[in-house]
């Protein structure tokens, strides 16, 4: 019987149109989101969404889940005006600048710690701004990453063990869109009906009919899925899946606690290191354990080649240098309040981040609903032509 | 290939089992066709086949059903991914990845086959199905043609012998349905698969059926070759009818076998004229001038000028996606449009609100069931009453002129697709509009519950109720529209008496229509009827 070649994916150039690996724009986005986390200087945090923006304007596909973007910002533009406002329950910092005062209330002892009303100080509002523009940052970040990557292309690249995780990620991502779709029909429905359509009873209206077609589509789903054969299979004994998943788990645990030691989280930021390594470590070892045993195969799986590993490095480099950073530059004063501090060479490693449009292929294109109608339709008015 | 030996299966909490001691055979490579009323067990039926009932629905069975000596007493359903591919009627629900060539992929990863043999499989299912130019595309993006198709691809990759099919066309417009149909042919002829589908719309598929199997829950299922079945049964696509109406024999079940007697019925009828149905419109009730609507950088309605009179029951026809559904949205001010006027009784919809809507125009969506928020039958009536500010009672009293004999006390969700409809319809007609509109009204209804819907549309418009039927079923459009109307990328093609646009369309035209044709005969009615008056 003929079979296949092996390498199939092998890229032309980098003028063919596809998608990068998922993986390497999560590494991209993660380095990024990491930059922002060690800093709160505005200069650089803008700096980072404004590379963020970028990048997912030039190298967004047209798919349905690149528009997730949107809701991110809306969301970091949220914390960003929830954190501001928190300055007039938090105690003041010192500062000697006064913007105003509001009254103040006195709280019962209980809420040590908590004020309300009292002088508000520009320091505070300025401190304020700088913690909520990191974890805006954060947040575009991570937005960035999903939408660029193809949640189901990432699935693929998800070791075995980590397949069903994987699954239900991806199941209610497409769930997601069609809840909405859902809630809209409800909702004319009750406007065909003659009913409100506003306030939060016709809300409470749309919430059980939505919920019950979400059920239903779940079990259809579950019955389509099992006559597929999902979960055939199952060779690894109930002890071994055990360890397997507990490996797994701690080994989550060393990255985590290793990547909060490199932050700075904790004061002795050399256990760090030794942390990390001993979890990536526990963790590859435990999902090759689980691949090698796995019956599952996988259909073309995504391959790194040159161009992911050039995204991943334009990103690395900004992360390095912000190591290398005084901390006085990454975290300014803001008493007396100044203009923050600018380390040149840090803010111009941040912005070789954007080399990964240059670096990147297109996304294949014509996936959008919109397009592709407008398309089938020119040409059908060709043939009919 | 396919046995039941000695079935019969009872949902839990059912007092009579849905499927009583059922014996059947399928043997290799035909195509067998299940038919029956909604509701008589149908898709029980299919769905034991490999073993989704009772694994996924709960239930009683005794006997036995084998796939190719395989019980689905000893293995579960995923252990019949390898021998038997289930399509559903909609196939959103069940595609579990985003890409059309992952969606192919799915069943064979699961089954653990090698990369190569992966990849050599794809590539064949999407020649086999004419997929290449969409293999990359997203499944959220594909017309309702091509999902079935991919749906099928799907579960083809991992080689089954069996493909089940749950009314794979019903959603369809006409040439999404051919297309299918098409290409299921193809799988039959060609890999010699064994194919059990079930459908209502007989006139579509009856000609590529090498078998049919009745359910029926009053008497004993069975199966024949279709020209034994279609001679006495109840069930029987127009051209068997029409056959019967005129006396041929052996009875045609093609329209290609049909023709062979036309030139002999023209003859006869040479001298009659099918039934005229234009009423005489009093006032305009419905007036839309140069309407555009643009949805995303997409014209979805172009310059769209209509007037409908009173007592009219237009019929919009046209693919998937060219603006039926958009258009009757207007119609009752669910979407204002991008410019133009739309009038309805005089007044602008979009103003309209609560009662005084209610009262002007109602629509039944697609799904019926949206329309219905109450846990039963009572309940919903009584609310309909309030909102529309009726005197109680009135819903249900209009409820029980539509359908016969239908509990009080269930949940409209237990009902059959035709009492949902009518349900939906009387909460509609509670309020009394002049206007009614109806989406896509006979999607998963059988043939006596289409036959109902159409009896009662003929009872409103003579009511001078003006309706508008968004529809594929040309059958339906035959029976009941006095106008058609046909749409193209959100322009007006054609708009005439149906006798006229119906029999002038390849596509669109009725069995009857392209039996009779050049004569413009619509339905069986119309010709039984004129040569009834020829006796």
């Amino acid at each position: 019987m003929p079979s296949a070649p092996r390498r199939w994916h092998k890229p032309l150039s980098l003028a063919e149109r596809r998608y990068l690996h998922s993986g390497s724009w999560w590494l991209w986005a993660i380095f990024l989101a990491a930059m922002a986390a060690g800093t709160t200087n505005p200069i650089f945090l803008i700096s980072i969404i404004i590379v963020a923006l970028l990048v997912v304007k030039y190298r967004k596909s047209d798919a349905p889940w690149s528009k997730s973007i949107k809701g991110y910002l809306i969301a970091a533009c949220f914390v960003l005006v929830i954190r501001m406002l928190l300055v007039v329950i938090t105690p003041d910092i010192f500062g000697d600048t006064l913007l105003f005062t509001l009254p103040k209330i006195e709280l019962p002892s209980v809420f040590a710690g908590v004020k309300l009303g009292g002088e508000i100080k520009a320091n505070t509002v300025y401190f304020a701004f700088q913690e909520g523009l990191r974890f805006a940052t954060i947040l575009v970040c991570i937005g960035a990453a999903q939408s660029l990557a193809s949640p189901t292309r990432l699935l693929k690249s998800i070791p075995a063990a980590l397949y069903e995780v994987g699954l239900a990620i991806v199941v209610a991502l497409t769930f997601a869109p069609q809840l909405a779709f859902d809630a809209k029909r409800v909702r004319d429905a009750q406007y065909l009906r003659g009913r409100k359509t506003k306030g939060i009873r016709a809300l409470a209206k749309t919430f059980v009919p939505v919920l019950e077609g979400a059920m239903e589509r779940a079990l259809q789903l579950a019955a389509a899925m099992d006559s597929r054969g999902y979960g055939r299979k199952v060779h690894l004994t109930r002890n071994i899946r055990l360890l397997n998943n507990s490996l797994i788990l701690i080994g989550l645990l060393g990255i985590l606690l290793g990547l909060a030691g490199l932050l700075g989280v904790f004061s002795q930021s050399n256990v760090g290191g030794l942390t990390l390594l001993l979890g990536v470590s526990l963790s590859f070892t435990a999902l090759w354990f689980a691949g090698k045993n796995a019956s599952r195969t996988n259909y073309r799986p995504d391959k790194w080649h040159i161009p992911e590993v050039l995204v991943v490095t334009s990103s690395l480099f900004g992360l390095v240098s912000m190591r290398l950073t005084e901390n006085i530059v990454l975290n300014p004063v803001t008493s007396p309040l100044s203009f923050p501090q600018i380390n040149y060479v840090t803010l111009i490693s941040i912005w070789v981040s954007l080399f990964a449009i240059y670096f990147s292929p297109l996304p294949p294109q014509g996936n959008s609903t919109v397009t592709q109608i407008y398309r089938s339709k020119i040409m059908s008015q060709r043939d009919a032509a | 290939m396919i046995s039941f030996e000695n079935v019969t299966f009872s949902y839990s909490g059912a007092k009579y089992p849905i499927l009583e001691n059922v014996n059947l055979t399928i043997p290799a490579g035909e195509l067998a066709l299940v038919v029956g009323k909604t509701g008589s067990g149908k898709s029980t039926l299919l769905g034991l086949i490999n073993g989704l009932v009772p694994n996924f629905t709960g239930g009683n069975l005794t006997g036995n059903v084998s796939v190719n000596n395989r019980s689905i007493k000893d293995f579960p359903p995923r252990d019949f991914a390898d021998l038997v591919g289930v399509v559903k009627q909609d196939p959103r629900s069940s595609f579990v990845t985003d890409l059309v060539e992952d969606e192919l992929a799915y069943g064979m990863e699961q089954l653990g086959i090698s990369p190569s043999t992966m990849r050599r499989r794809v590539e064949e299912v999407l020649d086999l199905l004419g997929l290449t130019e969409l293999r990359n595309r997203s499944l959220a993006t594909l017309s309702g043609g091509q999902r079935q198709r991919v749906a099928i691809a799907s579960v083809l990759t991992t080689n089954p012998k069996v493909l089940v099919l749950d009314e794979p066309t019903s959603a369809l417009d006409p040439s999404a349905a051919e297309e299918v149909l098409a290409a299921i042919q193809r799988l039959v002829h060609d890999l010699g698969l064994t194919v059990v589908l079930a459908e209502h719309r007989l006139e579509r598929v009856v000609q590529y059926a090498d078998r049919v199997i009745v359910v029926d829950r009053d008497a004993e299922v069975f199966a024949d070759r279709p020209a034994q079945v279609f001679a006495t049964s109840t069930l029987a696509p127009p051209v068997v009818e029409l056959g019967r109406a005129a006396g041929w024999s052996p009875l045609p079940l093609t329209v290609r076998d049909a023709r062979k007697f036309a030139d002999e019925l023209r003859a006869r009828l040479s001298k009659s004229k099918p039934r005229t149905r234009v009423n005489v419109p009093t006032k305009t009730l419905v007036n839309v001038e140069n309407l555009n609507f643009n949805y995303a950088n997409i014209r979805a309605l172009r310059h769209i000028d209509l007037t409908i009179s009173d007592g009219e029951i237009l019929a919009l026809m046209g693919r998937n996606g060219s603006g039926k559904s958009t258009l009757l949205a207007q119609l009752v001010g669910l979407i204002a449009p991008t410019s133009g006027t739309v009038l309805v009784n005089g007044k602008n919809p979009t103003t309209l609100k609560g009662k005084t809507l209610i009262e002007n125009v109602g629509l039944v969506p697609q799904e019926p069931t949206d329309l219905l928020i109450s846990d039963s039958v009572m309940n919903e009536c009584i609310a309909s009453d309030s909102d529309s500010g009726a005197i109680p009672g009135t819903t249900l009293a209009i409820f029980e002129q539509l359908t016969t004999d239908v509990s009080e006390d269930l949940h409209p969700r237990d009902l059959s697709e035709g009492e949902k409809l009518s349900l939906a319809l009387a909460v509609v007609l509670a309020a009394k509009p002049p206007l009614i509109l109806l989406d896509e009204p006979t999607r998963g209804l059988d043939y006596a519950a289409k036959m109902q819907l159409v009896h009662n549309l003929q009872k409103l418009g003579k009511k001078n109720h003006t309706i508008i039927l968004a529809t594929h079923d040309v059958e339906l459009a035959a029976e009941v529209a006095t106008r058609v109307i046909l749409l193209a990328d959100g322009e007006i093609v054609t708009d005439g008496p149906v006798n006229e646009v119906l029999s002038s369309s390849p596509m669109f035209s009725p069995q009857v229509s392209k039996i009779m044709s050049p004569a413009h005969w619509l339905t069986v009615s119309d010709v039984a009827h004129a040569l009834e008056d020829l006796k």
